[in-house]
């Protein structure tokens, strides 16, 4: 099989399977249509049907309320999905143009928004987490605003790095000297010399804000019963634990599969994309 | 050659403020990149500009292009000031070449887009038509077809100076402007690189102007050369001349130092006194006073003017060419 | 040396202060704290009560300075739902929590160094591949799932461990071998690349030449040399750590100042939640201080760009 850009193959079947994955809980609600509050006590731990284990008729068995595990468990990593996804377009937006900002300006603004990110890490994320969580109602918007001031602060750091790189590269005056307008420079030449960084960044971070949001919603302060995310869905398997320890391993296993996906190939892109710049 | 004017500057003057932390007190202070400097280029000649490192003419070179504003003076292009409405016409006839060869090309386009850029600038050209311009260069600056495919780390730093080169030939300019163009290079490329500017002088009957801090590079090239320390000129002759009859104390330096390979050659160095001073506290009068063998009581304290001392050759210097001076035409 | 430390000082007590400012305009951003304050079905009487005692309808420069100066005298306030100083109950947990949380640190700080060193040696090898391996998991799962699959092994199954509570010996080892495996996994990460880094250099190849020892040239130059890359990225682990023992300390029932904090911040015990984040964000500050006022010493080259 030939192998587009060199992905090496643990990495492509990573991709696979967590894209398979996103996919199908994404349309989760179009292919199992369900109301996540509806409780059906009488049929509660209900053992799995899977591998002919039973006959319960449901996939993965029930949960302590008598709802279809696996169902929930793809709402669940639908919800973490979608969260990650638009916490991260907030937080790349925001630290970007910030560290745009920091690097093309400097001076004061450079100084400020330093500070900023100084001010950021001096409060371990969870902390921030909870502190926002005693003040605001939790829900799946405070999450995403939560995400984009929590990891604004990378995007920042590299697009600033970026600019700041490229401002004491000549090619931008030369480009200047030939005649380009500033829109044409920053069109032909400075997009595609942050991107890549960027790019990496972007990859990395994901693994950040799906960890994040699970831990926050495994302490109860982050997504609220009866909606479901994957740190939900360990947390209330928690007390299954010894009949059914699926209902903690399985959401674990996501995680787990997401972080780890996000996180080999951003290492991997970053390597990629690397030595391309390295001069000679 | 045609005596006409090209490209004039007219006592262009520079200054900088010394950047500060915003945080910080204290008077403002001043760098005086370029303090005063009158330059004529003529259609067809190559005009060389020699100084020290610091010495301004970086930043001269910049004003020239017009990427930097001149605190004082003018540039005048043809006989007239470039402004907003003939801009696109300078930035087609006047190019520039960069120093340094590794940061002068954006490492994510490949050779083809970065030579066609000023072509994309200024012209609204097809795939086509850019290409069958780009062509010929190519061969003039002897790259092979192959390089419009390839991106710049796959090149050594003489073959990306000479797409720097194509680059800013493919507008068919009149004047380049060179700053140091061969200074990062390794001495045995740096021949072949000045060959093909003395090439294209030739054959497209470009003007230069030819900035750097090494004589023996501009000996090879140049028609006339000026001579700049500390933001102004203190010495501008033809080539010949400059070298047989070398006036300015400064200049006699520059020239003792230069390498010398026949025995014949061979010439006592003149060492100067004291440190190159900097350009945010000049000394007074005339900038070379300091370090001058031969400084009396009026170099420290009036800036001496340039003087034609015969020929169109320049000095600036109390003394020079005067009866009974030291520095008067002995070597 | 001087002038850059009090500078350092000055810099990181502005940010506590903006911090704190923050966290005061936060409050009252959304209108009418005591809305989140009081249980639901609290009377208008309640809440004017509340409102009168917290100072909220004096006008907000007034509130703002009276915080302040609260603040610094050393007040820290009233849990609402402990009905307790605030500083007191910190004081009875913070014990719990070092108990836990320094050795696990260093547990991280020692056997992450030491397999990061390893792996970097024995670059490519088939230690190398297990250490990052195990690397991946380490920071892939999450701590709350990895303490729950302990707890089902060592707890459930096994019974060889106690699952929660601070009684004896045996029940900090759980605890502690959770909280240590990110920043392990982290630390030994960077240990590897700061050292595969540092080794690729010229001067080790000068080293080398010179007829050292393989082992030798490691330890004294490379080991030196990537101190501070170490340094910074230990210090970043403790923010890490911090988080950690909040999770940590809620999965097993360990009754530190983790478990204050998330029991608090269900409550909405704002009090004991602020006061536990200018805690923190002091300490953060400090450390990060103390790291920065030591790359003066470690490396002259920066003590240069902060004159």
């Amino acid at each position: 099989m030939k192998r587009p850009w060199g992905i090496p193959p643990s990495i492509l079947f990573l991709l696979s399977v967590t894209s398979i994955l996103v996919v199908v809980s994404l349309l989760a609600p179009v292919i199992f249509p369900i109301d996540l509050g509806a409780t059906d006590l009488p049929h509660r731990l209900a053992p799995p049907s899977i591998f002919g284990m039973s006959d319960s008729g449901y996939l993965l068995g029930t949960d302590y309320l008598g709802r279809d595990f696996a169902i929930r468990l793809l709402y669940a990593t639908r919800t973490s999905v979608v969260l990650a996804f638009f916490g991260l377009l907030a937080a790349g937006v925001l630290g970007i143009a910030l560290g745009v900002i920091a690097g093309v300006f400097g001076g004061i603004w450079d100084d400020i928004i330093m500070f900023l990110i100084n001010v950021r890490h001096s409060v371990p994320a969870v902390l921030i987490g909870i502190i926002v969580a005693t003040i605001f109602n939790s829900s799946g918007l405070t999450l995403i605003l939560l995400t984009a001031l929590i990891q604004w602060t990378k995007f920042a750091r590299q697009a600033r790095a970026s600019i700041l790189q490229i401002k004491s590269e000549s090619y931008i005056e030369c480009s200047r000297s030939i005649g380009s307008s500033t829109f044409r420079i920053i069109r032909e030449h400075v997009l595609r010399n942050i991107a890549s960084p960027l790019i990496v960044v972007t990859t990395l971070t994901i693994s950040s804000i799906i960890l994040f949001e699970s831990t926050l919603s495994f302490l109860s302060l982050g997504i609220q019963p009866p909606d479901t995310s994957l740190g939900v869905m360990v947390s209330a398997g928690r007390d299954q634990m010894i009949l059914q320890p699926w209902q903690v391993l399985l959401p674990t296993a996501i995680i787990v599969l997401i972080v780890m996906t996000a996180s080999l190939t951003g290492d991997w892109l970053r390597d990629r994309l690397d030595p391309k710049l390295r001069k000679r | 050659m045609s005596r006409d004017i090209l490209l004039e500057a007219k006592n262009i003057k520079k200054y900088f403020p010394v950047k500060k932390k915003w945080f910080q007190g204290g008077p403002a202070r001043t760098v005086k990149a370029v303090d005063g400097i009158s330059l004529q280029i003529f259609r067809g000649e190559a005009l060389g500009l020699i100084g020290e490192s610091g010495c301004g003419k970086s930043t001269f070179s910049r004003v020239v292009m017009q990427l930097i504003p001149p605190t004082e003076g003018e540039v005048l292009y043809n006989g007239k000031p470039v402004t907003g409405k003939n801009i696109m016409e300078f930035r087609r006839r006047v190019q520039m070449v960069f120093q340094d060869p590794y940061s002068s090309l954006d490492p994510r386009m490949n050779v083809r887009d970065i030579i066609e850029e000023p072509l994309r600038v200024h012209t609204s050209m097809t795939a086509e038509e850019k290409l069958a311009v780009v062509k010929p260069v190519l061969e003039q600056i002897e790259l092979p077809e192959e390089t419009l495919e390839k991106y710049p780390h796959e090149f050594s730093g003489g073959q990306r100076q000479r797409i720097g080169i194509a680059r800013v030939l493919v507008t068919d300019p009149e004047l380049l402007v060179c700053d140091e163009p061969v200074s990062a290079l390794d001495v045995s490329i740096q021949a072949s690189i000045l060959n093909l500017f003395k090439k294209m002088q030739k054959e497209r009957g470009l003007s230069y102007l030819f900035i750097s801090h090494d004589l023996s590079v501009v000996k090879h090239l140049c028609d006339r050369i000026a001579v700049m320390y500390l933001g102004r000129i203190v010495e501008l002759a033809e080539k010949k001349e400059l070298f047989a009859n070398t006036l300015h104390p400064y200049t006699r330096a520059l020239m003792s130092a230069i390498p010398a390979i026949r025995d014949s050659e061979r010439r006592e160095k003149i060492r100067l006194q004291g440190e190159p001073p900097s350009p945010i506290d000049p000394p007074s009068g005339c900038a070379f006073h300091v370090r001058c063998p031969y400084a009396r009581a009026v170099c420290a304290e009036q800036v001496p003017p340039l003087r034609d001392m015969g020929g169109g050759h320049l000095v600036a210097c109390h003394f020079c060419g005067k009866e009974g001076t030291p520095c008067s035409n002995s070597r | 040396m001087l002038q850059f430390t009090v500078k350092r000082l000055l810099k990181g007590l502005f940010c506590v202060w903006f911090i704190w400012s923050l966290v005061f305009c936060m409050v009252r951003v959304t209108g009418d704290p005591t809305d989140w304050m009081l249980p639901d079905g609290a009377t208008e009487e309640e809440m004017m009560t509340l409102r009168t005692a917290l100072h909220l309808d004096e006008p907000m420069a007034k509130q703002y300075t009276d915080s302040l100066t609260d603040l610094l005298k050393g007040n820290s306030g009233e849990s609402y739902y402990y009905k307790r100083d605030v500083a007191e109950l910190y004081k009875e947990r913070m014990g719990a929590t070092l108990t836990l949380a320094i050795p696990a640190f260093t547990l991280a700080i020692l056997i992450g160094i030491f397999l990061g060193t390893v792996a970097a040696i024995r670059h490519d090898s088939l230690i190398d591949r297990i250490t990052m391996s195990g690397a991946i998991i380490g920071y892939t799962l999450p701590s709350f799932c990895l303490g729950i699959i302990l707890i089902y092994i060592f707890c459930l199954k096994l019974r060889l461990l106690p699952s929660s509570g601070m009684d004896s010996l045996r029940n900090l080892v759980l605890p502690m071998v959770t909280l240590a495996v990110s920043p392990l996994a982290t630390i030994a990460r960077f240990t590897r690349s700061a050292l595969l880094d540092v080794m690729n250099r010229e001067y080790i190849d000068g080293a080398r030449m010179k007829g050292v020892s393989e082992l030798a040239v490691t330890i004294r130059h490379g080991i030196r040399n990537s101190l501070i890359p170490v340094v910074t990225g230990i210090g970043m682990q403790l923010g890490t750590l911090i988080g950690g023992a909040v999770v940590v300390e809620t999965v097993f029932s360990w009754p530190g100042v983790g478990m204050l904090l998330v029991t608090a911040a269900k409550e909405r015990d704002f009090p004991t939640v602020q006061y536990g984040i200018l805690m923190v964000a002091f300490s953060v500050n400090l450390v990060n201080i103390l790291i920065d006022i030591s790359y003066g010493y470690l490396d002259p080259r920066i003590r240069e760009t902060f004159k």
